[in-house]
C-alpha cells in the first residue's frame, strides 16, 4: 500500500493511484496533486483532484452498491467476515504441521452479489452490500475455485481430492461432474483456474485453456484448446509473461485461426512474481494484476490500444493462507480483491 | 506422565548416542524424485513414511493435531520435507520418521540454510512459521501463474503436486546443504560424473522438441546455423539427407484450420527444407514436408512442430511465413 498516512477509517484500507494515459505519470499537472500525499486529511489524489473516498455519493462504503452519479471512482471493502463457522463467517484451517487456509476462491455475479468459497464449512455464502443473503451447501471441503455460469449454477475446481469440476445448481445440488485429467491437463494440480463461458467450461494449464465441459455441463470429449484466456467479448485470446525484472508483456491475438500478435509492456512498480489475468472489461480495456515480491498486488489497466489507463495498489495478505484465487475484475471492470488478515476475510472493491 | 517417562526411557534405548550420520549427497533431481514418490499419501501428523509402489496410501479425518490416520503410511508437511531431503541422515521412505518440525526447518540451519525466494531451484523447500504453526513445501519450478510444489498440505488434501498461485511473504525459502552436481544438459561434459554426457545422461530427458512458439499469421526470420543436429531423415515423409542442424517451431491450438508454411531461404545459398510433425518431433510423425512449403490439416488439440532442416548438413538465414485457412 503506497500510502504515507494512516487513514482514520476502517474501510480506508487502501489506496488507489490513476495515471491517466500512457504518460499520466509523469505528464505535468495543473490539478491540486499528483499523489494521495498531496492530499489533505483522509482524502485521495485521483486524476489530479483530492477525492474523498467512497465515491462522494453519501453512502457509507458497506451500503455503496457503485452508483457513480458523481464520476469519482468508488472504492472500499464490499465485505468483511470474520473468521468462524457460525452464519456470515468464514472458515480457517490453522493446523500446527501444514498449510494455513481460509476461503480459497470467489466470484462477482452480474447484480453484484459477492460468492465466497467457504470450503472449510463446505458452503458458499453469498454476500449483497455486506450482508449474507444466502448460503449454498458444497458436497466437499476440498473446492478451490469458483466459476458462475450463465444460467446460475455454479463450478466448483477440486483438484486434490475429487480431481474434478462439480457443476451445482443454485441450491447446491449435484447437476454433473467432469474429471480434469485428460487431454491437455496432463497433471489435475497445474490447473490454475476455471473460466465459464456461454460454450462451456474451460480450465486454465498456463498458458492454455481446455474446455472440458460443454454447455449442458457434460464432458467435451474433444477438449478444444487455445492459448491464453478470452476477452469478455470472445473475439481476443490474451496471456502474459515476465520477461524479468519489474516487466510484464500482454500478449493479444485474435481468438480466429489467424491474424496478429500485439504486444504491450506492462511495467510495474515492484517485481512481480505472479500474474493474475490478463482480464477484460466490456470496453475493451485489459487489467493485469501481480502479486509483488516484497508483498502486495498491483493491478495495471490498460485501454485496448495499451496505454495506461490506471494503476491500482492493493494491499497484500497479512496471512500465509493458500489461496486460489485473489482477484476477479467484472464485465463493468470493477476490480475485487479477496484477502485474508488475522480478524478474517475481506473482499476489497476498486471501480476505475 | 507416566507413559512420557517410558516413551523417553524407549527412545534412549532405541537412540543410546542420540547422534544422527550425516545425510547423503543428493541431486536435484533425485530430491525430486522422492518427492514426487509420496504423491497421493495420506497426511500423518507427526510422521514420515511411504512407500515407492504408491499402495496403502492411507486415510486422514478430523482437524489436526486432533486428527484421525487410518493406515501405516504417509507423512505431516514437515515429516514429508525430512524425508524427501533425507535429513539427517538416509532412510528408506518406507521407515516412519519425523525428526524435524517446521520451528526446526525456519530456526536452525545445520542441514539446510537460507536463500532468497528469487534463488529458488528444484529441490529446495519454502517454510514458514510462527507461534501457532507452521508449514513447509518441495519447490518443483514456477511459472507466471504461481509455484508448482509438492507438499503434504493437510488432513483433508493430504499429499499432493500443485501449483500454488499465492504464496504469502511469510514464506522464506531455504536450501539443503550437500546438493551434489547435476548434470547440465547442454553443456558437453559430464556433471554428475556418471560417465554420461548432456542428453544422453537419463537425468536430461531432454526434449528435442523444444522450440520457439509460433502462431497463425507469423512471418518469423531464423537460421539453423549453431543448431543441434537431431534429425538426419524424416522417414515418414521423405528419403532426403537432412544431417543439418534442426530449427523448431512450436504451433499450438491453431485449428481447426489448414497451415501454409512456407520457407524462404536468404540468399538461396543454403538448400533447407521444411518438415511438419504431429504432437511429437519423432521424425516418423513427419507429415508434411516440402522444399519451400508444407500444407496441412490442423487438429486443435494437437501440437504441430513445424521443423526447419538443413539438406546435406547445410545451414542458412530463412524466412518462415504461417499462414491459417478455415
Amino acid at each position: 500500500m503506497k500510502i504515507k498516512r494512516t487513514p482514520g477509517f476502517l474501510w480506508l484500507t487502501f489506496s488507489v493511484l490513476f495515471l491517466l494515459g500512457a504518460g499520466g505519470c509523469s505528464s505535468a499537472s495543473k490539478g491540486e496533486c499528483e499523489l494521495d500525499w498531496d492530499c489533505p486529511g483522509n482524502q485521495f489524489c485521483i486524476d489530479h483532484a483530492c477525492i474523498v473516498p467512497g465515491g462522494g455519493d453519501g453512502k457509507d462504503d458497506k451500503a455503496d452498491t457503485g452508483d457513480n452519479e458523481t464520476g469519482d471512482p468508488v472504492t472500499g471493502e464490499s465485505l468483511r467476515s470474520p473468521w468462524g463457522r457460525s452464519e456470515g463467517q468464514l472458515g480457517l484451517s490453522d493446523p500446527e504441521e501444514g498449510s494455513l487456509e481460509g476461503p480459497m476462491s470467489f466470484a462477482v455475479s452480474g447484480s453484484g452479489e459477492i460468492f465466497v468459497l467457504d470450503q472449510i464449512n463446505e458452503r458458499i455464502q453469498v454476500f449483497l452490500d455486506g450482508n449474507l443473503v444466502r448460503s449454498i451447501p458444497v458436497p466437499g471441503s476440498t473446492f478451490e475455485d469458483i466459476e458462475l455460469a450463465p444460467n446460475g449454477s455454479i463450478w466448483l475446481l477440486d483438484r486434490s481430492v475429487r480431481e474434478s469440476v462439480v457443476l451445482l445448481d443454485s441450491s447446491g445440488n449435484i447437476r454433473s461432474e467432469v474429471a480434469l485429467a485428460g487431454a491437455g491437463v496432463p497433471r489435475v494440480g497445474l490447473v490454475t483456474g476455471t473460466y465459464c463461458r456461454e460454450d462451456g467450461l474451460w480450465v486454465e494449464v498456463f498458458p492454455d485453456l481446455i474446455r472440458i465441459a460443454d454447455a449442458s455441463g457434460g464432458a467435451d470429449p474433444a477438449r478444444p484448446a487455445v492459448s491464453g484466456l478470452f476477452s469478455q467479448d470472445g473475439r481476443l485470446l490474451l496471456t502474459a509473461k515476465l520477461p524479468g525484472g519489474q516487466e510484464a508483456e500482454v500478449y493479444v491475438r485474435p481468438a480466429g485461426a489467424s491474424g496478429g500478435e500485439t504486444i504491450f509492456k506492462v511495467t510495474f512498480q515492484g517485481t512481480p512474481e505472479v500474474l493474475m489475468g490478463p482480464f477484460t472489461d466490456r470496453s475493451g480495456r485489459i487489467y493485469l494484476g501481480a502479486h509483488i515480491a516484497d508483498g502486495g498486488v498491483e493491478v495495471v489497466a490498460l485501454e485496448p490500444d495499451g496505454a495506461v489507463h490506471a494503476r491500482v495498489d492493493l494491499p497484500p495478505a497479512t496471512r500465509a493462507e493458500d489461496v486460489f484465487r485473489t482477484l476477479r475484475v467484472t464485465a463493468d471492470g470493477v476490480i475485487y480483491q479477496l484477502a485474508v488478515d488475522d480478524s478474517g476475510a475481506v473482499v476489497r472493491r476498486v471501480e476505475p | 506422565m507416566k507413559t512420557h517417562v517410558l516413551s523417553i526411557v524407549a527412545w534412549l534405548v532405541a537412540f543410546p548416542t542420540l547422534t544422527w550420520a550425516d545425510p547423503p549427497q543428493m541431486t536435484r533431481a533425485e530430491i525430486i524424485d522422492l518427492a514426487e514418490s509420496g504423491v497421493g499419501y495420506s497426511y500423518w501428523w507427526g510422521h514420515g513414511c511411504w512407500r515407492e509402489d504408491g499402495e496403502q496410501t492411507g486415510s486422514c479425518s478430523g482437524s489436526c493435531p486432533s486428527c484421525t490416520h487410518s493406515g501405516s503410511y504417509g507423512a505431516d508437511c514437515s515429516g514429508f520435507a525430512s524425508k524427501v531431503w533425507q535429513v539427517p541422515e538416509a532412510s528408506d521412505v518406507t521407515v516412519n520418521q519425523h525428526p524435524y518440525s517446521t520451528w526446526h526447518f525456519y530456526n536452525e540451519s545445520t542441514h539446510w540454510y537460507r536463500i532468497e525466494r528469487s534463488e529458488l531451484q528444484e529441490g529446495d523447500a519454502l517454510v514458514r512459521r510462527n507461534a501457532s504453526g507452521g508449514h513447509i513445501i518441495i519447490f518443483a519450478s514456477k511459472n507466471e501463474r504461481g509455484y508448482q510444489v509438492y507438499e503434504c498440505n493437510s488432513c483433508r488434501r493430504g499429499c499432493i503436486f500443485q501449483t500454488r498461485t499465492t504464496l504469502g511473504s511469510e514464506y522464506v525459502a531455504i536450501r539443503r546443504r550437500d546438493i551434489g552436481n547435476q548434470e547440465i544438459c547442454d553443456d558437453q561434459e559430464d556433471n554428475d560424473g556418471d560417465g554420461k554426457i548432456d542428453c544422453d545422461d537419463p537425468d536430461c530427458e531432454c526434449d528435442q522438441c523444444q522450440g520457439e512458439e509460433i502462431h497463425c499469421g507469423d512471418v518469423v526470420h531464423g537460421t539453423n546455423a549453431g543448431g543441434t543436429n537431431n534429425i538426419d531423415m524424416y522417414p515418414g515423409c521423405s528419403e532426403w539427407d537432412e544431417s543439418g542442424p534442426e530449427k523448431i517451431y512450436v504451433l499450438r491450438n491453431a485449428g481447426p484450420c489448414h497451415v501454409y508454411a512456407t520457407l524462404e531461404v536468404e540468399g538461396d545459398e543454403a538448400d533447407l527444407d521444411i518438415f511438419a510433425l504431429e504432437n511429437t518431433c519423432s521424425p516418423d510423425a513427419c507429415k508434411e514436408s516440402g522444399d519451400t512449403q508444407a500444407y496441412f490439416g490442423v487438429d486443435p488439440a494437437k501440437v504441430y512442430y513445424i521443423v526447419i532442416d538443413g539438406y546435406a548438413g547445410d545451414t542458412g538465414n530463412f524466412t518462415l511465413t504461417i499462414e491459417c485457412n478455415d
